[in-house]
């Protein structure tokens, strides 16, 4: 288990070194630092001499370690449009992202497992049937669409729920929660019901469950004891993956929904050049995705013990 | 008139409610005076209290009726002394939803943008504003102002305006924010608007004189975008200044939660008894996504939006909730013509018959009726709201055949092909208008490829640096300075770095004219300026736009013609 964890951990560098690189060559490739520091009707003379003070005027791979070397401190610099710094930025709207995405995969975990089970046992019947409409649907509407149209008849026709923001903390917060944490949940459910579907499908055609039955076991030890378990470990690989995701991929959501997270700023901070505070977006969420699929990898390899080798 | 006791539960409430906001009490004591307030009135759970329900505090839940009808008309509310009786009613909470991006800053020289001058507008003051009606700028913390030399304008201070934090306002005040403004290292992005102040003698506290490095006409023009800070507050230093707005406004600043809303609360000392406040508290929200505020406007959760796209106006009215506002702006729009070469030489648009040509192949009156909610037309780019518009110019019409001719006679019988760069547009329908445009323009033979840059910062840079296509979408509000000077001399003047024309005789008259008092030679001179314009045709003339709010139909509220939002004008209807 040692040297299996050891390997994960190098291989999570290297993936975060890569990702650092990449953004810092787009983020330099897309934009001039220059033309969003300084007013439009600077002169040109006196651009280059703050592009020397600034140090801009350096080859990229210096300017490369140099900002590797900060960012290993957790110093993302300045960000061009507030003068904060980017980490605390960041950090500022990750709880609003975490709420989110951990509750939206928490909704759609509680929707997925049951509905999965029910689909693959009475395979074929209505309620098999209506699951897969279902997973259909959620699969086939946009993200933002499902948003506006919740928001149009929760928010604007029934008037039940807020259209949009945060809200305080407490009741208020929740009730801005519901709406984005069930698009999300809309989204994500699909897929971990398709896969409990189709394990336990496989798992209960298998001869163990067969001999479990044989022993005159119930039908609920049989099905949550026995067939369950087996099928839950590439669901729990898949949740990791798709939590992830949704760190980085709840941008959609948190726009529609004025969602102040971690999405929302790297889209305010791409569309105001502000490299800073993108540079630190993405290397935060990285490393942050990172961790959660080692820790998803971790608790497979306990669960099943071939994977360590 | 006297209060009844449930106004007088509600506004102990809403203090409780600040202190808890800001720390001061315990969740615990909140909950206590969330019961006695419940207990006071008919409404409302504790619960639900505690949460700062929305709906509490809308509007229409707070005992204002006294103040319909009484009020006066929104526009006339800052430029007049108002009839209003006195002590009107103070109540409710007005929500708008201000932007789709937070604000980078709290401090009113480090930022510029539109949404910041109308936040500042609120917490702060300027030297002077503009009259909504004449569109002159007025005196406001300034008392009068006379030129005494060319270059030397005194100004008459108020005496006995203060902060919020109780400090002064005086002389020193004023001299200290010009000197922080135009400091080089201050960097601030409005250096530019005061670059022709050279510096600020004080004559006694609250007379001061202000020097200019040439005489000056449009000075009083950079006095509306320009908010006084204690120089006392300052102290404290930037970074205090970018979290915390401590101006002589009619709102007082309350809380910025980052990327969700500004708060502010009604200052109830405000030295000017013309601006009476209706709502207790304002909240700027920032939500990104046009149709999201659509859905707030309309879920009744907002009360203003500052953005209706052109085909939801309908739903707006039909919804029965909210109306949409149409108000003309300075802002005009245009496709700039690379005259001069400066980024394809040689390109088509360099003989001047060709720029007539593409001129006279549009039919501009009939996207105005047909695709935008209303548009002055611009014949020579000034918009009729700028001081030296001149009336009798015509603009080009449409005549496709006389477009071919000249054509033809450039030596383009048979067309030709051009690149055109646009980008995200502030105008209304922007994509359909560059269609019908294009459709136009192909009918007499010029063939244009639209090349769509979605990143604004790369359409600036190219189009800044001269790297820009032959044609290019572009818009200029003239940092809301309502004289010609402010549209010609970025526009078309050679030197400016936006500028793809270059005539010396026009340069000439636009610089006699920006360093001379006498307005009716500087109307004449603009009067020549346009003509020129009008007949070498830099651009493909377009107009200056209307744009459209959406409001709630508890709220009597109209925008402004200079683009800045006064919430402090806004009454429940």
């Amino acid at each position: 288990m040692g040297a299996y964890v050891v390997n994960r951990l190098i291989q999570m560098f290297v993936v975060i070194v890569g990702i650092s690189v990449i953004v810092f060559v787009i983020t330099n490739m897309i934009g001039d630092p220059v033309n969003v520091l300084l007013p439009p009707e600077t002169p040109y003379e006196q651009r280059e001499i703050f592009r020397e003070q600034m140090g801009f005027n350096r080859p990229l791979v210096v300017q490369y370690l140099d900002f590797a070397v900060d960012a290993v401190r957790g110093d993302f610099g300045n960000s061009f449009r507030t003068a904060r710094p980017a980490t605390t930025i960041v950090l500022e709207r990750m709880p609003a992202t975490l709420l989110l995405t951990v509750s939206a995969t928490l909704v759609a975990t509680l929707i997925a497992i049951p509905m999965g089970i029910i689909s693959a046992y009475k395979r074929h019947s209505i309620w098999d049937n209506l699951t897969t409409i279902f997973v259909v649907t959620g699969q086939a509407m946009p993200i933002f669409w499902l948003g506006l149209l919740l928001i149009i008849i929760f928010g604007v026709n029934l008037k039940w729920l807020p259209p949009s923001g945060y809200g305080d903390f407490g009741i208020e917060r929740l009730k801005h929660l519901i709406l984005p944490m069930a698009v999300l949940g809309f989204f994500l459910a699909p897929v971990t019901e398709r896969l409990v579907r189709s394990g336990m499908l496989d798992a209960l055609s298998q001869d163990y469950v067969r001999t479990a039955r044989a022993k005159g076991l119930s039908e609920r030890i049989v099905l949550f004891r026995h067939a369950l378990r087996n099928t839950i470990i590439p669901v729990i690989t898949v949740l990791g993956l798709q939590f992830g995701q949704l760190l980085g991929g709840a941008v959609i959501t948190e726009s529609v929904f004025a969602w102040p997270g971690v999405g929302l700023l790297a889209i305010d901070s791409i569309r105001n050049s502000d490299f800073p505070v993108t540079q630190a977006v993405v290397v935060i969420l990285a490393v942050l995705i990172s961790f959660v699929n080692l820790s998803v990898d971790l608790i497979v390899g306990v669960l099943d013990p071939r994977i360590r080798r | 008139m006297a209060k009844t006791g449930r106004q007088l539960a509600d506004e102990n409430y809403a203090r409780w409610q600040m202190f808890y906001k800001k720390g001061l009490i315990s969740r615990r004591t909140m909950l206590k005076a969330a019961m006695v307030w419940a207990g006071a009135g008919t409404v409302g759970s504790v619960l639900a209290a505690c949460g700062g329900d929305d709906d509490d505090d809308s509007p229409g839940a707070v005992p204002t009726a006294t103040t319909a009808g009484a009020a006066p008309t929104a526009t006339t509310a800052q430029a007049a002394p108002t009839n209003t009786p006195a002590a009107p009613a103070m109540g409710g909470t007005l929500r708008v939803a201000l932007a789709e991006s937070d604000l980078p800053t709290m401090d009113p020289h480090m930022h510029n943008l539109r949404t910041g001058i109308i936040t500042f507008y609120h917490m702060f003051d300027n030297l002077g504003v503009r009259n909504q009606e004449t569109l002159v700028i007025e005196p406001w913390l300034a008392e009068s102002w006379e030129v005494v030399e060319p270059t030397r304008w005194r100004m008459k201070l108020r005496e006995g305006v203060k902060f919020h934090d109780g400090s002064d306002f005086t002389g020193a005040t004023v001299k200290w924010n010009w000197e922080r403004i135009t400091n080089p290292e201050q960097k601030s992005p409005q250096m530019a608007n005061q670059a022709a102040v050279a510096g600020v003698e004080l004559i006694d506290d609250y007379t001061i004189d202000v020097i200019t490095h040439n005489p000056y006409p449009i000075f009083t023009e950079r006095l509306q975008n320009f908010q006084m800070i204690s120089e006392k507050v300052a102290e404290k230093g930037d970074e205090f200044l970018a979290e915390n707005p401590i101006g002589t406004g009619p709102y007082k600043f309350v809380e910025w939660k980052k990327g969700q809303e500004i708060v502010m609360t009604a200052n109830t000392e405000y030295w000017n008894p013309d601006v009476t406040m209706a709502y207790t508290d304002v909240i700027l929200r920032i939500i990104p996504g046009v149709p999201t505020q659509l859905a707030e406007l309309l879920a009744e959760t907002v009360d203003i939006i500052r953005v209706v796209p052109f085909d939801q106006m309908q739903a707006v009215t039909n919804s029965g909730v909210a109306t949409p506002k149409v108000q003309p702006i300075l802002r005009v729009q245009f496709v700039r013509l690379d005259a001069k070469g400066r980024g394809t030489p040689d390109n088509p648009f360099t003989d001047v018959r060709v720029r007539n040509a593409a001129n006279h192949a549009l039919d501009i009156d009939t996207y105005i009726e047909t695709l935008q909610a209303g548009g002055d037309r611009t014949p020579a780019m000034v918009n009729p709201k700028h001081f030296g518009f001149d009336p009798t110019i015509e603009p080009h019409t449409y005549d496709p055949d006389l477009a071919k001719q000249l054509l033809a006679e450039a030596g383009y019988a048979d067309g030709f092909t051009v690149k055109w760069m646009t980008g995200a547009s502030l105008m209304p329908n922007a994509t359909q208008v560059e269609q019908a445009m294009q459709r136009d323009l192909a009918a007499v033979g010029i063939n244009t490829e639209l090349n769509y840059l979605s990143d604004g910062n790369l359409f600036t840079t190219l189009h800044n640096e001269g790297k820009g296509d032959p044609m290019m979408s572009y818009s200029w509000g003239s940092y809301s300075v309502f004289d010609t000077d402010g549209i010609y001399w970025d526009m078309f003047h050679s030197d400016s770095i936006f500028s793809y024309y270059n005539n010396p005789e026009f340069d000439a008259l636009i610089e006699e004219a920006r360093g001379i008092m006498d307005s009716e030679k500087r109307k004449e001179l603009y009067s020549q300026a346009q003509r020129i314009i009008r007949d070498e045709a830099p651009v493909l003339f377009m107009w200056g736009l209307h744009t459209v709010w959406g409001v709630s139909n508890k709220v009597d509220w109209s925008p402004a013609p200079d683009e800045i939002d006064r919430y402090f004008w806004a009454k429940p209807a």
